[in-house]
């Protein structure tokens, strides 16, 4: 049963990280959903390293982390920039960015 | 026994996740995941994977969450309670995909495909061998990575004459 609920905790961390991406409108949350949904990718790894009894699922799960640190390294930067340029840590204030682009 | 343990996380990660969709001030968010971040630790625990485990405390808790508090620190929101919303506008439809995700999800674990597994723990030397040995390359290029990542933050921070 063990492995059962750890994928249903998977999925939990899934709806959550989904949620928070696209319902939440400030910036912040945003990242920390898509850290949620890169977590629910590394449950579901180490679930396939412990029902096939393999090394790959843990070398798996560090290379996650560390792109996923890249990646959060590079758009807390630009959140920083976004909230010196812009004034502003919200969604609503790049969908103006996108607007200035249309003009 | 190990299944009250499970249950045990499963319900740490709900309530955390429920937490984290509703509250508003971004540093409540950021304690939030790290709760939930502890309780998948425990759970990579359980899965057989103590190196990974280990990891996610030293990365996610120590690294990520910081970075995290830096960036929340740097940004010097002002505290506003009460008037700010904290939907973006137009949510319902996104709102209805999630549900939609939801139920799909629901129906596809109720046909209970069981896995019968003994769980056997893999060592960090075990995992070493393999990350030195067939992906030495991969690791490798990830250290590069990294070191590029250095690189960008500081381009994205730079303040040129051309953008002043």
């Amino acid at each position: 049963m063990t492995l059962e609920w750890a994928l249903i905790i998977a999925a939990l961390l899934f709806l959550t990280g989904v949620a928070l991406v696209l319902l939440r409108r400030n910036l912040i949350f945003l990242l920390l959903g898509i850290e949620l949904l890169f977590n629910s990718a590394m449950v579901i790894a180490l679930v396939g390293e412990a029902r096939w009894h393999s090394v790959t699922g843990q070398v798996l799960v560090v290379f996650m982390m560390a792109l996923s640190g890249a990646a959060l390294a590079l758009t807390l930067a630009l959140l920083l920039r976004v909230k010196q340029e812009l004034g502003a840590d919200t969604v609503e204030a790049l969908r103006g960015l996108r607007e200035e682009a249309n003009e | 026994m190990i299944i009250f343990l499970i249950l045990l996380l499963a319900l740490v990660v709900l309530v955390t996740g429920a937490a984290l969709l509703v509250v508003r001030d971004p540093m409540h968010g950021v304690v939030n995941l790290g709760v939930s971040l502890l309780a998948l630790s425990i759970l990579f625990l359980v899965l057989g994977a103590p190196f990974v485990a280990a990891l996610e405390v030293m990365l996610y808790v120590g690294a990520i969450l910081v970075l995290f508090l830096f960036a929340i620190m740097l940004m010097r929101t002002p505290i506003e309670l009460g008037e700010a919303s904290r939907w973006r506008q137009g949510f319902w439809w996104p709102a209805v995909l999630i549900v939609l995700l939801a139920a799909v999800l629901i129906i596809l674990y109720g046909r209970h495909p069981m896995l019968p597994v003994a769980i056997q723990e893999i060592t960090p030397a075990a995992v070493g061998r393999a990350l030195f040995g067939p992906y030495l390359w991969l690791t490798e290029a990830v250290a590069l990575l990294l070191f590029a990542v250095i690189g960008a933050v500081l381009a994205i921070h730079q303040r040129g004459d051309h953008d002043a």
